[in-house]
C-alpha cells in the first residue's frame, strides 16, 4: 500500500515517527571475485532521487546567481549516507580483500585512473574511501561500515578535487571536515552548498574466492524527501537522471 | 505474564467478596498500556520481539460495548542477512477499536478488535521480501481479549490483555502480543 510521501510524513509525524528514518538501498547483485582474478569486481549504485520541484529549481537558480557558482540539487546536508558491507571468504585458506569506494555527485565522478597520464611514472591516487587490507579467515566472513562521517568527508573531498581543484592526494589524505567553504574559479562555495554523493562505484579485489555484499543506508533530511518513495521500483521517468562527467584534471602547463 | 496473574484474578472474581458488584464508571475512557509483541512465521525469523506502548481512548456506549481508537508504537530489532546488521525498526499503529465484554463482580472479561493502518519506520525488511522497497504502510486487523480488575475507585481499572494482528500489505505478517494496562473511565 503506497501513499504520497508528504502525507506519509505528516501522518508519521503525527504518530511520533522521525521524518528521517533510515532507508536501505540494495545493489542489483553482490560482487564476487575468484582467486587469481586480477581485475576487480565492480558495482554501481545510484540513489533514486525524485525529480526536482519547480520551487526548488527556482530557489536553487536564485542562489546559484547570488553565489556565482552552481548550487547542487542534492547537497551534503540533505543526506546522511553510510554503506554497510559483508565479505564472505568461500575459500578454505585465509585471504586479504580490499574495497575501493568511489562515486559521483551530480556534477562530477571521481575516477582515480583519470589522474594518471604516465602509468610508468605516476602513482594512481587513492579512492575516495576504503583500500584498507582486510584479513578474512578461511570460510569466514567479516562485516564493516563506511560510516556517515566518512562518506560526508568523501563528498567533501570530491568537491575539493573537482570544483576546488585540489590534488586528490592532498584532499584524500587529510581530514577536511572543518572546511567552511571552497574557493572555485573566483567564487566561494559555502558549506551548505557542497554536493552530496549520489552514486557509489565500488571495486572489490581479493586474493581468494570471496563475495562482497553491501547496503547503502540513507537518512534523508529534505522535506519532502529526495529519495523517491518507491525507491528501486520507481519509474525511471520519475527519477532525476544525473549525468556526472568523469573528472579529469587540466593538463599541466608546459 | 497473563498466565501468571490470570489465576489470581479468577480467584478474586470467584471469591465471595469478588462476587459483590463493585461500582464502575461508564462513559468516556482513556487507557495506557505497556507490553511486548512478537511476530509469527516469516516475520519471526527476521524480527525480534519488542516492547509496545499504546494509548487508547473512546466511549463506553453501553456497559458492555465500547468504541474508540488507539495509537501504538512497537520497536523491533531486525534480523536480516547482513548487511545491514544491528538495525531496528518501529511500527506505528493507528486503529479504530471495538470492545465487547461483561463484568462479574470486580472482574470484567472482554474481546476486542480493531481496524486501521500501520506505518513501518524503515524498509529494512525489504531485504527479506517482507515489504516492497518503498512500502511503508499497511492496513491492519487485530483481535484479542483480556481480563480487567476494577479498583475500589470506580474510575480506575487495570487489566491484562492479549492480541493477534495481521498486516496485510507487509506480506501478511502476523504478530501476537500481551499488554498490561491502566484504564480511566470518566
Amino acid at each position: 500500500m503506497k501513499l504520497p510521501r508528504h502525507r506519509i510524513t505528516a501522518l508519521a509525524l503525527a504518530l511520533g515517527a522521525c521524518a528521517d528514518d533510515p532507508v536501505y538501498l540494495e545493489p542489483a547483485a553482490s560482487l564476487e571475485v575468484m582467486a587469481g582474478d586480477e581485475a576487480p569486481a565492480t558495482a554501481q549504485l545510484i540513489l533514486p532521487i525524485r525529480l526536482e520541484r519547480e520551487v526548488e529549481a527556482t530557489d536553487r537558480a536564485t542562489r546559484t546567481a547570488e553565489l556565482g557558482i552552481q548550487v547542487p540539487y542534492v547537497t551534503r546536508d540533505d543526506l546522511d549516507l553510510s554503506l554497510e558491507w559483508t565479505i564472505k571468504n568461500l575459500d578454505p585458506e585465509p585471504g586479504t580483500a580490499r574495497i575501493h569506494l568511489n562515486g559521483a555527485n551530480e556534477l562530477f565522478a571521481y575516477v582515480p585512473g583519470a589522474f594518471v597520464t604516465d602509468p610508468e611514472e605516476e602513482e594512481v591516487p587513492p579512492p575516495l574511501s576504503g583500500d584498507v587490507p582486510l584479513d578474512i579467515p578461511g570460510l569466514g566472513e567479516r562485516a564493516g561500515v563506511f560510516q556517515e562521517d566518512l562518506l560526508a568527508e568523501a563528498s567533501l573531498d570530491l568537491e575539493l578535487i573537482t570544483r576546488g581543484g585540489e590534488s586528490p592526494f592532498a584532499a584524500l589524505l587529510a581530514i577536511q571536515e572543518s572546511q567552511r567553504e571552497i574557493a572555485s574559479g573566483g567564487a566561494l562555495l559555502p558549506r551548505d552548498a557542497f554536493a552530496s554523493l549520489v552514486r557509489f562505484d565500488l571495486a572489490f579485489v581479493a586474493d581468494r574466492h570471496m563475495v562482497l555484499e553491501f547496503t547503502v543506508r540513507v537518512r534523508d533530511h529534505r522535506d519532502p524527501p529526495l529519495l523517491h518513495e518507491e525507491l528501486a521500483d520507481a519509474p525511471p521517468e520519475e527519477l532525476t537522471a544525473f549525468a556526472p562527467a568523469d573528472f579529469a584534471p587540466a593538463p599541466a602547463a608546459p | 505474564m497473563l498466565m501468571r496473574f490470570l489465576p489470581a484474578l479468577l480467584l478474586l472474581a470467584a471469591s465471595p467478596a469478588g462476587a459483590e458488584p463493585r461500582a464502575s464508571s461508564t462513559g468516556p475512557y482513556a487507557e495506557a498500556s505497556l507490553g511486548a509483541t512478537g511476530f509469527l512465521g516469516a516475520g519471526s525469523r527476521h524480527s525480534r520481539p519488542g516492547p509496545a506502548f499504546a494509548l487508547r481512548g473512546g466511549l463506553d456506549v453501553f456497559s458492555w460495548v465500547s468504541l474508540g481508537a488507539r495509537l501504538e508504537m512497537e520497536n523491533h530489532a531486525a534480523d536480516v542477512p547482513p548487511p545491514p546488521e544491528g538495525e531496528y525498526f518501529q511500527l506505528y499503529l493507528g486503529a479504530a477499536d471495538a470492545r465487547l465484554g461483561f463484568r462479574v463482580g470486580r472482574v470484567a472479561m472482554f474481546a476486542d478488535g480493531s481496524l486501521g493502518l500501520a506505518f513501518m519506520s524503515t524498509n529494512v525488511l525489504a531485504k527479506v521480501d517482507l515489504v516492497d522497497p518503498g512500502e511503508r504502510w499497511s492496513p491492519l486487523l487485530s483481535a484479542g481479549g483480556g481480563v480487567e480488575y476494577q479498583l475500589q475507585n470506580r474510575h480506575y481499572a487495570f487489566g491484562l490483555a492479549g492480541q493477534w494482528m495481521v498486516l496485510s500489505s507487509f506480506a501478511g505478517m502476523q504478530s501476537v502480543g500481551g499488554r498490561a494496562y491502566l484504564r480511566y473511565t470518566y
